[in-house]
């Protein structure tokens, strides 16, 4: 009864965590320690108001992009990048999975044996969408990208290649 | 101001030479007691401030000491680096308030563990941290608001094959963006 009422008691800061869209992303340290390339990235509310200033009002895309940042409380990511295939157990992202309650949604899947793997997560929150969570597992490349505010799709594009986000579409050629 | 005027000590010190006044300051006086206080309350906050000021200079040579304890690491001295700062401190050019530049040479591996150790005590907040086991190259930037619109940021770059730049600048983030993005200072940003 008292592990139980322990339990409990630990696991609800992390639902509520999950809640506002916010999710512990962080690896293990003997994973981490294992990465011949790291990048971590943690910009709260604040960090991401100040940061958003470094980008221009003027140009479009970057006006874009700093509208949508202004309105978002946290950009957290953490990618590894490993030596050798299955340097790292999948199963690490099944933990990842669990913190997600009931209030996030599946958006995208793609499975594959022998590349990646993509999983997108997003906490639906009236008409809009209050976090977001990117898994991207490759055979020597692991990344964990975690967006928490509200977020506009049509806008969710021009966070790539910003603020550590790895870009997920392809550039055409002449770009 | 009334007691003031009305202080006979004070009114009579005037006419007296500095040792006799010195004794007659040092006299107890029913006046005396709250601008003693009130000395005592003032040079426990200046002690506080410049206690304050040394802590945040205290962890910024600190974060030196670490780069310095790496093996075959050694501190390039700049010359007229604290003539610059003291320019950039009065002037604030381009929404840069405060900095500290340190450029070491050397070839090692650098550990970054004692780096972030001593920021994580500091309140600052760990934006960005890259480590790449593969080259050796290792970039951290730790920063936190400063009031409401300037942050302080302290980072650090390390390439085993070049220098290791420390630095530590309080800025405007905002001034700053404008300042660069603005076409009219481009070349000169291009020529720095």
């Amino acid at each position: 009864m008292r592990h139980i009422f322990i339990s409990l008691l630990l696991a609800i800061p992390a639902a509520a965590s999950a809640q506002s869209g916010r999710i512990n992303i962080d690896i293990p340290p003997s994973l981490a320690a294992k990465a011949a390339e790291s990048v971590d990235v943690n910009l709260d509310g604040a960090m991401l108001r100040l940061a958003a200033k470094f980008l221009s009002d003027d140009e479009s895309e970057e006006h874009n992009v700093r509208e949508m940042v202004r309105k978002l409380d946290g950009i957290y990511v953490r990618s590894y990048e490993f030596d050798e295939e299955g340097a790292y157990d999948r199963s690490f992202l099944a933990n990842i999975r669990a913190q997600l309650g009931s209030d996030w949604k599946r958006i995208v899947t793609v499975q594959s044996r022998r590349s990646d793997n993509v999983e997108i997560y997003a906490q639906p929150r009236g008409e809009t969408i209050a976090g977001l969570v990117i898994l991207s597992a490759e055979p020597r490349e692991l990344t964990i990208v975690n967006i928490v505010g509200p977020i506009d799709l049509d806008k969710l594009a021009s966070l790539e290649g910003q603020f550590g986000i790895p870009r997920m579409t392809r550039r055409s050629k002449h770009e | 101001m009334s007691k003031r005027l009305c202080n006979p000590s004070s009114a009579a010190s005037r006419h007296l030479l500095p040792r006799e006044k010195a004794v007659a300051n040092s006299a107890p006086s029913p006046w005396g007691e709250g601008g003693a206080k009130r000395r005592v309350r003032g040079g426990v906050a200046i002690s506080l401030i410049f206690f304050a000021a040394g802590t945040v200079r205290a962890d910024f040579n600190s974060l030196l000491r670490v780069v310095e304890r790496q093996p075959g690491m050694h501190r390039v001295w700049t010359p007229g680096i604290s003539l610059a700062r003291l320019a950039v401190r009065i002037v604030h050019p381009e929404g840069v308030h405060d900095f500290q530049l340190v450029v070491f040479e050397g070839s090692g591996r650098f550990d970054g563990r004692d780096f972030e150790a001593i920021l994580r005590t500091s309140g600052d907040q760990p934006m960005v941290q890259v480590h790449s086991k593969r080259t050796g190259e290792t970039a951290v930037i730790w920063a936190r608001p400063v009031g409401s619109d300037l942050v302080e940021m302290v980072l650090l770059a390390h390439d085993p094959n070049d220098n290791t730049v420390v630095l530590r600048a309080v800025i405007n983030g905002e001034t700053l963006a404008r300042e660069i993005s603005d076409p009219r200072h481009a070349p000169q940003i291009t020529q720095r």
